[in-house]
């Protein structure tokens, strides 16, 4: 039994080292970099060049294009980008076992300040390494709640304004259109 | 051995289950009669940008050596990704195809095409939930209003890499309206409240106030907000030459053969945009199940303003119309009409539903000019 637990407190404590930051390597170090310059400059195409084998193998370079755009383009200008963390891990979601490395990233853009970027890099056998994954997270339900307000809002009131613009029309046109059959009737008397 | 390469070494299993879901597609449309003006060329699209080294996707680019783009791949970067050009031609057909008439003579209906648009911020609060970014989740929640071309205007601006899902989503959805929109309206509505029956005609509109409507209703949309223009001022510009009567060719070609073309690039590019390595993921399937609740929330919202309104209306109002205010014109109407017809001989209400209906398409078209607005700001 004492054994077991020492084992296990063993197996934990190396987990916990395993997971804990690291140094980035130097390749690494470039290659985020050079990934960042390009997304920040709006080259979103050209990430493709950094982006690991295994990843070009299920996604094209318009599908993996489309992505970034989507992520980055409305972020703004970059402001301050901080590494917060780097971690390796030997498994990524979807991609199965390998050699990854996790840079998280806490940024201030423009239009977005405070935010955080994850970028997982993946190292192949040959040690040579590529983008398998990137992500912008942040809290997006304030700014959610906001567009779900003010959507229904603008949607009510757009439908408001036309449906009583059109009522008046109406009744100004029924009214003439009295007026008319009135005085028509006038004449004929 | 053939001297060439072909096709059948680079086939995945990705390729080949895409290639026989577009052919499902094809089936559909030629069996059973689904959208068929859509679901096939949506599906051989699909078939056909799943083939393997044909280059059919390439899209232009100032790299690539002239003639080497594939007209698929010219057809997405100009109509759908880049220029975006092709849903608001679709617009301008659908405007020359539709008489306001219905909603003119009973503006009510305006708020019912309001209420329909509840779906889409539903669905965008639970795209948010389950992990979507802010762009992706607008995309997903206009698959609500049941628009096609709205639904493909804002995604391909806004997240074009889940473009094809959602724009065949909108589709398909508009397709099952039969199989959607009835349980829901019979869960939310009472017998009684369905056999409701109003008066079956409606005052008659006259030219002069179709003019002005098609004058007016965009001038006041798109000055509040500016980047609907490009949906509402075609739609509108659509409706004007045919209101107008003095441009009857121009209108005759928007309602046939230019919308007929826009439909053939605008389907086969909608089934291009959707090669294996975009569609086969889990989250294609979340964002099926989102447009799907998007739709039935819409079609529920519509209900029950149509259930308040009966309640304050003098005049019997039957509640069923608020399921016509999602923009799936004019199948909605024709199951409001069909329910209405179930539950009472004496009740039409098509009408009354067409106009529900056109509303609806004029309240997505605001919620999708909406979304880009916001963004543009940011941009």
């Amino acid at each position: 039994m004492y054994r077991r637990v020492v084992l296990a407190i063993l197996a934990w404590s190396s987990l916990v080292l395993y997971a804990q930051d690291i140094e980035i390597p130097d390749a690494a170090q470039v290659l985020c970099r050079e990934f960042f310059e390009r997304m920040d400059t709006g080259r979103f195409r050209d990430t493709y060049e950094l982006v690991s084998p295994i990843l070009k193998a299920r996604e094209s370079e318009a599908a993996w294009h489309g992505r970034m755009r989507t992520e980055r383009e409305s972020m703004g200008t970059l402001g301050n980008r901080r590494r917060l963390s780097v971690t390796r891990v030997r498994d990524f979601a979807g991609f199965g076992s390998g050699d990854y490395l996790v840079a998280v990233f806490e940024t201030d853009f423009s239009k977005y300040p405070d935010v955080r970027e994850t970028l997982v890099l993946e190292s192949n056998d040959d040690r040579e390494l590529g983008v398998v994954s990137y992500r912008i997270s942040y809290d997006m339900w304030p700014e959610a709640l906001l567009i779900i307000r003010n959507g229904l809002i603008i949607v009510f009131f757009i439908m408001s304004l036309l449906a009583t613009i059109t009522w008046a029309v109406g009744k100004v046109a029924k009214d003439g259109d009295g007026d008319t059959s009135s005085s028509k009737n006038g004449e004929k008397e | 051995m053939l001297g060439i390469e072909t096709g059948l070494t680079h086939l995945t299993i990705g390729h080949v289950l895409m290639i026989l879901v577009g052919l499902g597609f094809i089936f559909l449309a030629i069996k059973k009669q689904w959208e068929p003006y859509e679901l096939l060329p949506i599906g051989a699209g699909m078939v056909l940008a799943n083939l393997p080294l044909t280059g059919l996707t390439t899209q232009p680019s100032p790299d690539l050596a002239p003639g080497m783009a594939g007209v698929l791949g010219i057809i997405l970067k100009y109509g759908l990704y880049t220029w975006t050009v092709l849903p608001q031609f679709i617009f301008f057909g659908i405007g020359a195809l539709t008489d306001f008439g219905p909603l003119i003579a009973n503006p009510r209906a305006f708020l019912l095409g309001a209420a329909a648009q509840i779906g889409i911020y539903t669905s965008f609060a639970g795209a948010i939930w389950l992990g979507f970014n802010v762009k992706e989740a607008c995309a997903i929640g206009i698959i609500g209003g049941a628009d096609g071309p709205t639904t493909i205007f804002t995604t391909g601006l806004l997240a074009p890499n889940i473009l094809g899902i959602t724009a065949t989503a909108a589709y398909s959805y508009m397709a099952m309206v039969a199989i959607i929109q009835p349980p829901i309206i019979r869960a939310l509505t009472s017998k009684k409240e369905r056999q409701l029956v109003m008066k079956p005609v409606l005052r008659k509109v006259s030219k002069l106030e179709k003019i002005l409507f098609s004058i007016y209703a965009p001038i006041i949309i798109i000055l509040l907000i500016p980047k609907s223009a490009p949906l509402v001022g075609m739609l509108f510009l659509g409706n004007l030459f045919k209101e107008s009567g003095v441009v009857e060719r121009l209108s005759e070609t928007a309602q046939n053969e230019l919308i007929n073309i826009i439909t053939i690039l605008l389907m086969l590019g909608i089934g291009a945009s959707m090669p294996a390595d975009r569609v086969l993921h889990t989250q294609t399937l979340l964002v099926l199940f989102l447009g799907l609740a998007a739709f039935a929330v819409g079609t529920a919202g519509g209900v029950v303003l149509g259930k308040i309104m009966s309640w304050l209306s003098k005049e019997p109002f039957n509640p069923m119309l608020g399921a016509a205010g999602v923009s799936a014109v004019p199948m909605s109407a024709r199951i409001v009409q069909h329910m209405g017809q179930q539950e009472s001989k004496r009740n039409y209400l098509l009408m009354h539903a067409m106009g529900a209906n056109v509303a609806g398409v004029i309240g997505s078209a605001v919620a999708g000019g909406y979304f880009l607005s916001y963004f543009q700001k940011l941009f």
